[in-house]
């Protein structure tokens, strides 16, 4: 190739850099502006509301928690005492053991004096085999099902099966939920019964909180880096990515640590794909094309305030599995539902947010690579002028800064669940700091994740938990 | 370049005035919530002693200071939702001595949509008869969040005005949520009940009736047994399924035949629901059919009609433990699952 077709290939290339990059922060100033109004629009019909009201309806509906549990000997019991504080007219908890290796079923037979019972089960979504049906007689609402090990997808299609009411929660059993949390989750249902199908509420990291007795009593920062650096990254995946979406009913992901369906939907679409590596991810995404397909109207809704504590990996190689899981996940959905992408008959899902997905989620880690690649090359051939290309690169960090920040922004005019001033001190200098160091691993688990989904490798990966009782 | 040297200089900046902003909005938030605390303790004996004497206001009017009348109205709001009786009527006649009552009415004009659902949500529990017409004419806020509030404020009003309200409100379907005005109606209470049944004769609007089924189930009105039973025969599956619940709710015996009957019905939620309405009414004459269900090709229906032999009592538990005994199918699976749960006493 002769040296001025090559120059204007990475010329072409670093304007190409130019524009993802200012289209992927474009699009999130506006996710942030619209996220902005929904969470203060969410809050300001949320402030006066009665929950006792809800409690009392007698159309409250009933729902059904279902709590997938493989290997999690460490936090099981306090999970479930949570779940089983919880203020809801009617609810039933299904934990399901999936097969565990240690002593998870154990754990749960001793702490909640278990008896198998018969079960008469209908097969309505497929599943692997059930071994047994647990009942407690001190907690006549808990249910426990022992399985053969099938996966996360497979365990949540065990207990779709084994359920008995109309609403279907499902979390992860390394999950606490704040005792009003179905109050507020199920009002949408409440509101729109025809039309709600799914809904989901924010996550945020446990780690560091103040837990007593299953419930976390004060919200708190970990001293740690690793997870205080996560509970931005939540803060912004959630209070302004996914109210964003969900604001234009295009919501892709609802997390599967704390989401809610209508249980004939999940069932007419078939449950959860087993053997999925982005379960919820998947479900949400087939729930749109399924109806959509079938032209009718529905809502899937994000609400900022119902919350969900989860504890995240403290250690660099948990969490590189875990995106490294989370970046097969979403390649594996988006290649599922393809034909989706720009697809004028899925609205905006199939217009807008299938191709931020693809574009911005998906394959950023191949353009961020590539652009580090090209980057040396271009000021090696004299293109770049070292010092644009150092403010150009010191722009990127910064406009990624704002964004963390402005979610720091909207967690403090909104919900304020951090209450040391030193809290909002902590999260902006996590902020600034995921940028060194974090961001690229991340690239890297990222690139790992899309190498080893293009190589077949289907694997969950082991994740190590501390429990919440060492917090 | 030198836009690239602004850009950058920009969004530090824009860092650095984040970070401000975030840290005394924090800062006066503190001040602003210790200082709410410190006046509200002044006030709580005051607004306590209104309880006793509506007409004792003048402690809680002539303070100066600017916020004060929001939290006092904060602190006699958060007394009003837990009091009844004479206690609550002095509560109202306090809002009205102090000037609340006509505030919120006033705020039901707000131009902003939010100041309008707290007026709503307020003047409904405030009850002030004053509101009533205010409070109608708030059903036609073109937000649908008012509307709903207004509704509310108007069921907890218990005003013959407001019923009327709210059923023609069922009527106009679309622009309401059903489920909404149900839930108002029922905290109303037995007055509503005579007006219902005579819609549920009368309505031709199928989803109306539909909304009216269930009411009847869900305050127990033995008034409209009779025709609640020619429903369980209706051309609409929906119908059938809110029949068969309701006439369950009530627990009238006289419905026993017809619910036995709605067990051959080709929809299984019918069958269900009327499985489940036999196990409530508790005439063992429903034993025998009940027994042939639990071999039931669908899972709800063999556990409704498992759940109301237990129910049923002995001669019910007989079938069950014979069933169980049997080896047979599904059949004997439900009903040993019943006797263990039950007997777990879950």
């Amino acid at each position: 190739m002769p040296q001025g077709d090559g120059n204007l290939a990475i010329l072409s290339l670093n304007l190409a850099f130019l524009s993802y990059f200012i289209a992927i922060n474009t699009t999130y100033f506006i996710l942030l502006v619209i996220s902005y109004f929904s969470v203060l629009r969410y809050q300001r019909r949320t402030e006066n509301e009665q929950w006792r009201r809800i409690i009392q309806s007698p159309l409250t509906l009933p729902v059904s928690i279902i709590a997938p549990a493989y290997n999690e000997e460490l936090t099981i019991e306090d999970s479930v005492r949570s779940l089983l504080m919880l203020e809801y007219p009617l609810y039933e908890v299904i934990v399901v053991n999936d097969g565990s290796k240690d002593k998870t079923l154990e754990k749960l037979r001793t702490a909640f004096n278990l008896y198998q019972i018969p079960a008469d089960i209908e097969e309505r979504v497929p599943c692997k085999k059930i071994l047994g049906v647990y009942r407690s007689p001190d907690n006549p609402n808990l249910v426990v099902v022992d399985k053969i090990n099938g996966g996360k997808a497979d365990a949540l299609n065990a207990g779709i099966n084994v359920s008995r009411y109309p609403l279907i929660c499902a979390i992860d059993a390394d999950s606490l939920l704040e005792g009003v949390s179905l109050l507020r989750v199920t009002k949408p249902f409440l509101e729109k019964p025809e039309k709600m199908v799914a809904v989901g509420g924010i996550v945020r990291v446990a780690n560091g909180c103040t837990i007593e007795g299953g419930r976390v009593v004060r919200a708190g920062l970990s001293r740690a880096w690793l997870p205080l650096i996560q509970t931005v990254e939540y803060l912004r995946a959630f209070l302004f990515g996914r109210s964003g979406w969900s604001a234009l009913n295009s919501l892709l992901i609802i997390s599967g640590a704390f989401s809610f369906f209508r249980k004939d939907v999940v069932v007419a679409v078939g449950g959860y794909r087993q053997g999925s590596l982005g379960e919820d991810m998947e479900l949400v995404v087939r729930i749109h094309r399924y109806l959509r397909e079938q032209k009718k109207e529905y809502e899937i809704l994000f609400l900022p305030d119902p919350i969900c504590w989860t504890e995240v990996p403290e250690s660099l190689k948990t969490l590189g599995r875990q995106r490294n899981r989370w970046q097969r996940g979403l390649i594996e959905t988006l290649s599922i539902h393809r034909k989706m992408m720009l697809n004028p008959k899925y609205g905006t899902v199939g217009m807008f947010a299938f191709p931020y997905f693809v574009f911005f989620e998906m394959l950023s880690p191949l353009v961020e690579l590539a652009g580090y690649i090209v980057a040396p090359i271009s000021y090696a051939l004299g293109m770049v002028d070292l010092a644009f290309f150092g403010l150009f690169l010191t722009a990127a960090i910064l406009v990624g800064v704002v964004l963390s920040t402005m979610s720091v922004v909207l967690e403090e005019i909104s919900f304020r669940r951090y209450p040391g001033i030193s809290d909002i001190a902590k999260l902006v200098a996590a902020s600034l700091l995921e940028n060194f160091g974090y961001r690229q691993l991340t690239l890297l688990w990222r690139l790992k994740g899309t190498w080893d989904y293009l190589n077949g490798k289907t694997a969950w990966g082991k994740m190590e938990r501390k429990g919440f009782a060492r917090n | 370049m030198l836009g690239a040297i602004y850009t950058v200089i920009s969004l530090q900046l824009l860092i650095l005035a984040t970070l401000f902003y975030l840290v005394l909005h924090r800062v006066i938030v503190r001040l602003l919530e210790h200082r709410a605390e410190r006046r509200k303790q002044y006030f709580e004996p005051h607004v306590f002693n209104l309880l006793n004497n509506p007409e004792a206001t003048e402690p809680l009017e002539r303070s100066p200071r600017p916020g004060d009348r929001n939290l006092v109205k904060e602190l006699l709001l958060q007394q009003a939702v837990q009091l009844k009786g004479e206690e609550r009527q002095n509560m109202t006649a306090a809002f009205e001595n102090l000037g609340y009552v006509e505030s919120e009415i006033s705020a039901l004009h707000s131009r902003r949509w939010w100041r309008r659902l707290e007026a709503a949500i307020n003047l409904g529990i405030i009850q002030s008869q004053v509101a009533i017409s205010f409070l109608i004419g708030a059903t036609k806020d073109p937000v649908e969040d008012v509307r709903l509030a207004a509704v509310r404020a108007l069921g907890q009003l218990n005003n013959p005005w407001g019923l009327k309200v709210l059923l023609n409100a069922i009527e106009e379907g679309e622009r309401w949520t059903g489920s909404n005005i149900v839930e108002v109606l029922i905290g109303m209470g037995a007055m509503v009940s005579p007006e219902i049944v005579s819609r549920l004769e009368s309505t031709t609007n199928v989803n109306a009736r539909l909304l009216y089924v269930r009411l009847c189930g869900l305050l127990r009105i033995p008034q409209a047994v009779r025709r609640l039973c020619l429903l369980l025969d209706d051309a609409d599956k929906e119908t059938r399924i809110s029949a068969a619940r309701a006439l369950g709710q009530i627990g009238d015996i006289s419905a026993v035949e017809s619910l036995i009957s709605s067990l051959d019905d080709e929809s299984w939620e019918v069958k269900a629901q009327a499985a489940k309405a036999l196990g409530a009414l508790g005439d063992v004459i429903a034993v025998e059919k009940l027994k042939e269900k639990l071999s039931d090709k669908n899972w709800w229906v063999r556990h409704n009609a498992a759940n109301s032999l237990y129910q049923l009592g002995e001669g019910g538990v007989e079938v069950l433990h014979k069933t169980s005994a049997s080896g047979e199918g599904l059949s004997s699976i439900v009903a040993a699952q019943i006797l263990a749960e039950r007997a777990l006493g879950v």
